[in-house]
């Protein structure tokens, strides 16, 4: 049995933050799941997908984030509990969902998850989505430590269900990606089948529906604040003349500062978990009985700007401060340094931080960017398109997945990137207003998730680009989960279907598309050479595994390769490629055997044809 | 803890890929077995994938800290790379930290490519000794390629952790957890692993 899944309320149990969550969803009765993959929310979801094959969750892995939430919705319009789960970029994709859903509300209990990546440890912005409650209105909670996120997920689902609307669930990778110690809860039992009524007028948003449900929106707006003025979740603690008013993991860095700095007997804590709509009374009665007040916040001054405001109302003149030049920046994620020495300047305390090391007599170390796994067939692609590109000027748009780490030399390969399914759109403009070949990168799962209009708009409107789609079959970067070209009897699977991309390409219109196995380097440059010259949108889809997929799938494995007696140092392998299958040893170029996964894309470029395949021990 | 420093800060670090989740895992579970509050915090992913990786535990017996370790507040680094163990020591390290170290170094691309030096095994390892209380330097992969396969790196260096005697944690436990997580037909192996690490720091000198 999947270990969330366990009925042992009272059992403690060392979950990484995102488990925390699926099981907080477990323990809510919650019975129907969708998801797009995305650091740092993935793990929530492969721990449904998991549990959803040995029990009665539903549980899918959408096209993109905008179904995910519209099928979700519907669901929980028929009195289903549903989630949905999302990065704070995928909140982007499915806004235009939310807004309205917000209007029209829903039957059973449904929360949005929005994993909000500070520090953009795997994303493309820091947003900070506590915007996106205030914008649609919906009420926001937020942890501040994994075993909270559990139990704010059942929180959540009661929300959602005495408001009548979804819930938005915040969290930040360091909730996400924290492990920690949860006490389980009872299991509620969940309600599978739900039924829809209809109720065209409060349904159907049209403007004369909209206009009476905004009315309404609003009126849950007030019941939301009298939930909050009363929430357990926003807790006042310690004493003192000082006030704190902090969110999310901010509140760990607080309690530890306070601790390091004695302050116990100096300075409450206000730690808001409730954060849309902000309790203002709480907050009102909070900041009266201070002197000044410091608020703490990673991201925008969502908390600042409205204390300040509350003070207004009150007459009040305190200090009340957040951001600013000497104090907390919007930049990042915040450490436990960075607040005792904010916490300290703000309150003028004399504070030394701790010496730093002596690093005077220490050798530089080099930075260690992450880069593409040894055998990664983005990288022979790549050096293919380079090949096949040499003497014309290019543009390469590229997307959201491993592949982007093309951007780093001796690859090159990445020139601009917003979001998914971006390369398609952009193609169309550098291609209008420049003379350059633009030969832009996409993956099969972002394909589907947004690739798709785009390649529309470049059919349709006649543009000149080559889109080569790298179809490794799985979503990699987030963690291998599947997507709509999967074959799911692969996965041992049934009950699912299957789009071919080659038959997508061609039914677009696309009148020129190959398909190129780029382990074959020579072939596939030259097909690629071909595309490249094609006026008009030409699409080459690249096929083949991913490298640690296959490995993990137990496909047969290639035996790997060693740099010959041959070899006369040119070092065409490393300088094209830089595998980190490659080391460097007493000034030669060798391959390390644990790492190399057979590939011979090195040994087709090699001049000397010195790398040759390890040969089996006697 | 009694005997220990409140809370306790151990740093976990390597190149993506290498399983320093899995033992920081691993030491979590049998750290809050004994009853131990513990807050790990990680970068993951396989966005991570060859870049540098930490995870930093805290261990307390009284209370539940952030899941971040201060700058300059590490008790022990255990780290699958060398130049890895550097680069957590200058942020996290004091002069009482006690540092476990593989050997094996990894190169990243601008290494092979020429464009920085590496800086070699034995300015690492002086420049770790000299800036710890205590360092140990395992052979882990070289150990891991000796039982056959080098994935079992990161067992060789817990046990080497354990060995240390440097957080209160017994080989016992440690091999009661390895069979709790390891799927069954790797248990040998790895407790093997666990075993020969466990000797290599097991009353030897530190560096």
């Amino acid at each position: 049995m999947h270990k969330l899944l366990t009925d042992k309320a009272g059992e403690q149990m060392l979950l990484l933050g995102n488990e925390a969550i699926a099981r907080g969803a477990i323990e809510a009765g919650v019975a129907f799941t969708s998801t797009y993959p995305g650091t740092p929310s993935s793990e929530i979801s492969t721990s449904f997908f998991q549990m959803a094959q040995e029990s009665d969750l539903y549980f899918e892995y959408s096209t993109n984030e905008k179904i995910a939430m519209e099928v979700a919705a519907a669901a929980a319009n028929c009195g289903v509990r549903s989630m949905c789960v999302m990065k704070h970029v995928g909140v982007n994709v499915a806004a235009d969902a939310l807004m309205t859903l917000a209007y029209v509300g829903v039957k059973g209990g449904m929360v949005i998850v929005s994993a909000d990546d500070p520090f953009m440890f795997s994303s493309q912005n820091e947003q900070d989505n506590r915007f996106y409650a205030k914008m649609s209105g919906l009420p926001m909670v937020e942890p501040s430590s994994v075993e909270e996120a559990k139990d704010l997920v059942t929180y959540a689902f009661e929300l959602s269900e005495k408001l009548n609307e979804p819930v938005l669930f915040r969290t930040t990778t360091r909730i996400n990606h924290s492990t920690g110690i949860v006490t389980l809860g009872k299991i509620r039992k969940p309600v599978i089948k739900g039924d829809f009524t209809k109720d065209p007028l409060n349904l159907v948003t049209v403007p004369a529906v909209a206009r009476k449900l905004h009315v309404k929106l609003l009126e849950n707006y007030d019941k939301a604040l009298q939930l909050a003025e009363a929430s357990e979740y926003n807790l006042i603690s310690g004493r003192g003349k000082w006030g704190i008013i902090c969110n999310g993991v901010s509140y760990n860095y607080v309690n530890d500062a306070i601790k390091d700095l004695n302050l116990a007997d100096k300075i409450k804590v206000l730690r808001i978990g409730f954060s849309h709509p902000l309790p203002p009374n709480l907050i009102k009665k909070f900041i009266k009985n201070c002197e000044k007040v410091l608020v703490v916040e990673e991201g925008e001054p969502y908390m600042e700007e409205a204390v300040k405001a509350m003070a207004q109302e009150e007459g009040l003149t305190l200090e009340i401060k957040g951001k600013a030049k000497d104090l907390f920046t919007r930049l990042y994620e915040y450490n436990p340094g960075q607040v005792r020495q904010c916490i300290a300047t703000f309150f003028g305390l004399d504070y030394t931080p701790p010496a730093a090391v002596d690093v005077s007599d220490v050798p530089p170390v080099p930075q260690r960017p992450p880069t593409l796994c040894a055998g990664c067939s983005h990288r022979a692609t790549y050096l293919e398109v380079k090949k096949a590109a040499e003497g014309m000027e290019t543009v390469y748009p590229t997307d959201i997945g491993c592949y982007t780490l093309g951007l780093l030399p001796p690859l090159s390969t990445a020139d601009f990137l917003l979001c998914m399914g971006s390369s398609v759109g952009t193609s169309g403009g550098f291609s209008r207003v420049t003379d350059k070949k633009v030969v832009a990168f996409i993956g099969d799962s972002t394909f589907f998730h947004s690739g798709i209009p785009g390649l529309i708009n470049g059919v349709y409107n006649n543009h000149n680009f080559t889109l080569v789609i790298l179809d490794n079959g799985t979503t990699a970067m987030t963690g291998h989960q599947p997507h709509p070209g999967v074959d799911m009897t692969k996965l041992r699977l049934e009950g699912y279907g299957r789009v071919s991309i080659e038959a997508v390409v061609k039914a677009i219109g696309v009148k020129y598309v190959t398909v190129i196995k780029p382990y074959k380097v020579k072939k596939s440059t030259e097909a690629i050479k071909e595309a490249l010259n094609y006026k008009g949108v030409s699409v080459i889809i690249s096929e083949e595994p991913c490298a640690l997929y296959a490995k993990a799938l137990k496909m047969p494995q290639r035996k790997p390769f060693r740099v010959s007696e041959k070899c006369k140092d040119h070092r065409e392998c490393i300088n094209q490629m830089a595998c980190p299958a490659f080391y460097i040893w007493d000034e030669k170029v060798n391959i390390d055997p644990d790492m190399c996964t057979g590939c011979a894309v090195c040994a087709q470029i090699c001049p000397e044809n010195a790398i040759l395949p390890v040969k089996e021990t006697a | 803890m009694k005997n220990w420093p409140e809370p306790f800060n151990l740093v976990v670090c390597g190149v993506g890929g290498q399983g320093n989740i899995l033992i920081s895992r691993i030491i979590g579970r049998i750290l809050t077995a004994q009853g131990y509050t513990v807050s790990i915090g990680e970068t993951f992913g396989a966005a991570q994938r060859g870049g540098s990786v930490f995870s930093s535990l805290r261990i307390s017996e009284e209370r539940l800290y952030g899941p971040l370790i201060p700058e300059g507040q590490a008790n022990v680094i255990l780290s699958l790379e060398p130049m890895e163990a550097l680069r957590q020591m200058k942020f996290l390290g004091n002069p009482q930290v006690r540092v476990l170290s593989n050997t094996k170094i990894v190169q990243p691309a601008d290494v092979l490519t020429g464009k920085v030096t590496y800086p070699g095994i034995d300015k690492l390892k002086s420049a770790i000794a000299h800036l710890s209380k205590h360092a140990w330097f395992v052979p882990a992969t070289d150990i891991a390629l000796d039982l056959g396969s080098a994935i079992v790196t990161n067992i060789v260096m817990l046990g080497a952790l354990v060995g240390s005697k440097t957080m209160p944690i017994s080989l016992k436990q440690a091999e009661d957890e390895v069979r709790a997580t390891i799927p069954d037909a790797q248990i040998e192996l790895n407790l093997e692993a666990l075993n020969r690490g466990y000797q290599t720091t097991l009353g030897a000198d530190a560096a």
